[in-house]
């Protein structure tokens, strides 16, 4: 179907070994079926052939995608980075990595509903977009420079253009390299920078100057004014803990000294994330996982800042460095690795500055060290820290197994069975879209009520009180679906908690998405017809998991230690996983969700009810029909 | 440029000086030229004269107040304008602009600054027809039904860039009106959510 609003209608398509570069329409790939983001990844991945290949192949397609909300006012401009990722462990797993920023919303205005790159370079190139104009250029100028030098490099050549970009880590394929705009606005998780770094591709610069068709403009604004009327259009406690540093004490005290004025999203009137300037260090946002250096300074706020603006500048994932200094303390003392063996010559957490060095200096040369390593490719690191964990050995491993789920991803509010479950379904940390069951339906059990959710995962003051596995099944289920729809729409996480927009019976979140899609796209989204097209995107995402990965049930877990004792500290669950239970619990999740039990594989019958006979078929030719 | 309002607020030195530069060449080409030619659509801005009204003659005009301390560089303003004003959010059809810098928390909004002397009033080969100004408000805007998307208005803007500019799809030249005829006045100024943006009425210029 021709989509003439919401979308652009184009999806360019770039192939850098051919250096060749085509637009293809939006809707070859059905869009008013599978909107944005991670379901048009999703559906290219899958049209592609979801191919067989490693993440530094050629032939792992880099996909990013926006939606068809994408360039208006509001909390929507957001985009989505898919294909195969090199941090997923033990396996390179197709996934996803979304960001915000400025360079969302300046390629759909360029005209682009997404890119499609393929191939790779014989030589460092860019790519550089100005509307209709599109071109390969070569990259010997910015190849070597930071993310925020080459920003500023290209921005000088290109004024006012928006440029995502990959640092140092990215070129020497470092699995946990990041894809960046602005100061912090980056596609993290799952390692994408390295599949970047590996097509030879630096950068994408866009200045788009065209504009987003809207069906209904009169229903849109008016939309946008009831919400102002009800109090939603501005940041409320959802959104603003975003500002200050998530680490608090004596950090968040001396960070307001820097602390300049609001940042964020493009069109979003929220901006909850703060903008900061300290001397001698550096300039940038910040918001939750920059933090992550922060946790081991003993309250050291320059030190904490560096380790964000140093990891970002290089383009390296934040929140896989979350968990690094705690391995790296606990495997030192116990003597699993030596300082050498990682690349460092002291740890500030535990070694005292030498003589001379104030703890300032000290956390400067360790940082330098340590992410310079990852940056370079000498560290041991590089790899990400589950494969450097292995490599370290068994003692290491088993130290590193406390700060991790299982996949490659370390730990990351596992507060509920509910999100153990979440952890055990998905191919990557599923909390970067599956706040809902944390921020609001386990505090919350009025707003989990209205979406008919049992109170499953209660949680009070953060911290889980007990693990509850009856009917679970029903949150996760929930919170799935509206987790797909957020990353396709595309929509922010955390302007779409269940507890936004919550005025009962008129108006809920569900309500919210169905008539804003609708009023821009011309298309009637009902609620069920929304929350249907959340669930064909997940079950396209389950199918190529289980075709391309061969996963079936028994993957759909976490490490052993889960099952055996308490782990991951404020972020873990109050006790041991109880197996029996939970597997009884995935029994009934794949029963709530149409899939085979034994396997965990989609039935026919669920495939054609969410129009996907094509996908049922191809899972019956690989006798992985459920 | 002899109104103290018509003078540019933080532009630099040598910008303004530009500013000033086109008066006196205007001044200049009047006097050579202004009986011997009536404006034609087919000359270009150089050598076609027109007439300098007095400037006590041109009604004055609210504008649009950029606060660059509240402004956090969200875009609405940019949205919100194209939207309403073009139909779609998007910056070719905004008439307002925002300059940003990911590395800088300063921000520049530029607007029509609805000078007092209005150059680009004076350029328009289809003055009070084209480029015309509200004899209730004084906002000087354009009858899109009636422009020829000449340019001229555009080159004579003394900022930099132009508070003019085009829409190439329309072929029109377009400019902040201080969205004239909306009732809640200014689309940007009702929907900036850090309030950086506030519409001077034209008593208090």
């Amino acid at each position: 179907m021709a989509v003439s609003y919401g979308w652009t209608g184009k999806i360019l398509w770039v192939d850098l070994s051919r250096n060749k570069i085509t637009k293809v329409a939006t809707s070859d790939y059905e869009p008013e079926k599978y909107l944005g983001g991670v379901g048009l990844n999703s559906k290219i991945f899958w049209k592609l052939g979801s191919p067989k290949v490693d993440a530094f192949s050629p032939d792992n397609p880099l996909l990013i995608s926006v939606g068809p909300l994408t360039g208006l006012n509001g909390s929507v401009n957001r985009g989505e980075v898919g294909g195969i990722a090199p941090q997923s462990y033990p396996n390179e797993s197709f996934t996803y990595s979304g960001f915000g920023g400025k360079f969302p919303s300046a390629l759909k205005y360029a005209g682009y509903d997404g890119i499609v790159i393929l191939g790779k370079s014989s030589k460092p190139v860019y790519l550089l977009i100005e509307d209709d104009k599109v071109s390969i250029q070569d990259a010997k100028d910015v190849w070597g420079l930071d993310t925020f030098e080459t920003q500023q490099r290209l921005r000088s050549a290109y004024p006012q253009a928006s440029v995502f970009t990959i640092g140092p880590a990215g070129e020497n394929l470092s699995r946990i390299a990041i894809i960046l705009n602005e100061t912090s606005s980056a596609s993290g998780q799952g390692g994408f920078g390295a599949v970047m770094g590996s097509k030879k591709l630096k950068a994408i610069v866009v200045r788009g100057s065209g504009s987003v068709k809207i069906a209904k403009p009169d229903v849109l604004e008016k939309f946008i004014n009831d919400r102002k009327a009800d109090g939603d259009w501005k940041i409320n406690y959802n959104q603003l803990w975003a500002r200050t540093p998530s680490v608090g004490g004596a950090i968040a005290t001396e960070m307001k000294n820097y602390y300049k004025k609001p940042g964020g999203c493009f069109g979003c009137p929220f901006q909850c994330q703060g903008f900061y300037d300290v001397p001698n260090i550096g300039k940038g946002v910040q918001m939750c996982t920059d933090d992550w250096y922060g946790y081991f300074t003993s309250g050291n706020a320059p030190a904490h800042w560096e380790g964000n603006i140093l990891s970002q500048k290089l383009g390296i994932n934040n929140a896989d460095l979350l968990c690094l200094i705690g391995f790296i303390s606990t495997g030192i003392r116990l003597n699993q690795f030596t300082r050498a063996m990682i690349g460092v010559s002291s740890v500030p957490q535990i070694d005292k500055p030498k003589p001379g060095q104030s703890e300032l200096d000290a956390h400067h040369q360790f940082l330098t060290e340590l992410l310079g390593g990852i940056a370079n490719g000498t560290s041991i690191f590089s790899q990400g820290v589950a494969r450097a964990a292995k490599q370290l050995g068994n003692n290491a491993w088993s130290t590193y197994e406390k700060y991790s789920t299982g996949s490659g991803y370390r730990v990351h509010h596992i507060e509920s069975i509910n999100a153990a479950l979440l952890w055990a379904m998905d191919s990557r940390d599923p909390f970067n879209s599956s706040h809902d069951t944390y921020f609001t339906f386990g505090t919350s059990p009025g707003i989990a009520t209205h979406f008919g959710i049992p109170v499953s995962s209660y949680i009070a003051n953060g911290v889980g009180i007990k693990n509850i596995y009856d009917q679970t099944e029903i949150e996760t289920s929930w919170v799935q679906i509206h987790q797909s729809l957020k990353n396709s729409l595309t929509i922010c996480e955390y302007a779409s908690l269940p507890s936004q927009f919550y005025h009962p019976p008129s108006m809920d979140v569900q309500i919210f998405e169905s008539q804003l899609l609708s009023a821009v796209t011309g298309i009637d989204y009902s609620v069920p017809t929304l929350w249907q097209t959340g669930e064909r995107i997940l079950n396209l995402r389950r199918t190529i998991m289980i075709l391309r990965e061969d996963r079936t049930r028994v993957d759909d877990t976490l490490n052993h230690l889960w099952f055996e004792q308490k782990v991951g500290g404020a972020e873990g669950l109050v006790a041991a996983i109880d197996k029996t239970k939970f597997e009884a619990l995935k029994d009934r999740y794949y029963q709530l969700r149409g899939w085979n039990v034994t396997n965990g594989w989609p039935t026919r019958e669920k495939l054609q009810e969410l129009g996907l006979k094509d996908v049922a078929d191809k899972l019956a030719g690989a006798k992985k029909l459920g | 440029m002899a109104d103290k309002e018509a003078q540019p607020e933080g532009i630099t030195r040598k910008q303004f000086l530009i500013g000033s530069g086109a008066v006196v060449v205007t001044a200049v080409a009047l006097g050579v030229a202004a009986c011997t030619r009536k404006s034609s659509t087919t000359l270009d801005y150089q050598t076609t004269p027109f007439t300098l009204a007095p400037v006590t003659e041109v009604t004055s005009a609210g504008v649009i107040k950029h606060d660059p301390v509240k402004c956090v560089g969200c875009g609405t303003c940019v949205q919100m304008c194209s939207t309403y004003n073009g139909g779609e959010p998007g910056p070719l059809l905004s008439r307002t602009e925002l300059i940003s810098d990911p590395f800088e928390p300063q921000f520049t909004f530029n607007s029509c600054q609805q000078c007092a002397s209005p150059l680009c009033y004076f350029a328009c080969p289809k003055k009070d027809v084209a480029l015309c100004i509200d004899p209730t408000t004084g906002t000087r805007y354009t009858n899109e039904k009636e422009c020829i998307g000449c340019g001229k208005c555009i080159a004579a803007c003394v900022y930099r860039p132009s508070r003019r500019k085009m829409n190439p799809e329309k072929n029109v030249a377009i400019n902040c009106n201080l969205c004239r005829g909306r009732a809640e006045g200014p689309t940007c100024v009702q929907y900036c959510p850090f309030g950086a943006l506030q519409l001077i009425p034209r008593e208090q210029r």
